[in-house]
């Protein structure tokens, strides 16, 4: 009797667990889709070849999250886009943390020219080194 | 650099023949480095070094170049920091530094005076790494 019990709780059991399996995964799913704007627009199947203003946005407030990057700028054309984040000295932590800033835009912007670059400035400012063109 | 070869158009050049110029760019920022007056050209050696090993391993996954296709909005270099991305991902942080470091070793009139003395060598150390990709 209690054999026969145990099971018909076991076979009970599993759609609502299969159930709140998987309502689970949808509400990490939508969390991961709307928390990463990459996400949402690869959700959402949004490509934004021509707007930069986006890209500048969002590298701009993930470099600022990083204290060693003492500015940041940018040149556009209207097929380019180079962002520049002005480091002091060589730090290769703060480089990886730049760079990967950079990978995040290659995978949102895959057919537009964007770029950030990282410049030293070794104590100088940015105003001087925007006029080399690097 | 464009030869016919029964009637279709084949590059002259290989993996081969890039992993030659690399070892040849390798010998230079050696030679360079030893005789430790032009540490900017090491820097830009470098990076030459491991763009031709990123070439050649290219030519081995049948991507014969990097030129933009008619209506693609990137340049050589935007495409092949892409492909070091995808295909070559753990390379990625150390390609784009080399870029960098290499554009500002070019631009920057005090980058030769202003860097850390020890920045070609880890320059020049990344860039053999990339030797071993093929």
């Amino acid at each position: 009797m209690s054999t026969k019990q145990t099971t018909v709780t076991q076979v009970n059991l599993y759609p609502t667990f299969n159930l709140l399996q998987r309502l689970g995964d949808g509400v990490q799913g939508i969390y991961k889709m709307l928390v990463t704007p990459q996400n949402l627009l690869k959700s959402l199947g949004i490509g934004l070849p021509d707007n930069f203003s986006f890209a500048i946005s969002l590298a701009q407030s993930r470099l600022a999250r990083i204290p060693e990057v003492k500015d940041f700028g940018y040149v556009q054309d209207n097929n380019t886009l180079k962002m520049f984040a002005y480091i002091d000295v060589p730090n290769e932590q703060v480089e990886k943390g730049v760079y990967g800033v950079y990978s995040e835009l290659l995978d949102l912007f895959p057919n537009t020219d964007v770029d950030v670059k990282i410049v030293e400035l070794y104590g100088r400012s940015k105003q001087e080194m925007q006029s080399l063109g690097l | 650099m464009i030869e016919l070869i029964g009637g279709q158009q084949q590059p002259r050049h290989g993996d081969a023949e890039h992993m030659s110029k690399a070892e040849h760019d390798k010998c230079l920022a050696e030679a360079l480095l030893t005789d430790g007056k032009f540490p900017d050209w090491v820097i830009t050696c470098s990076f030459y070094l491991a763009l031709h090993c990123v070439d050649a391993y290219a030519h081995t996954q049948g991507v014969t170049d990097f030129i933009p296709k008619p209506g693609e909005k990137l340049t050589v270099h935007g495409k092949r920091e892409r492909f070091v991305k995808d295909k070559l991902n753990n390379c990625f942080f150390h390609y784009k530094w080399l870029h960098d470091r290499s554009n500002q070793a070019r631009y920057d009139p005090l980058y030769y005076k202003l860097m850390p003395a020890g920045l070609a060598n880890a320059c020049l150390t990344d860039a053999k790494q990339f030797l071993t990709i093929i």
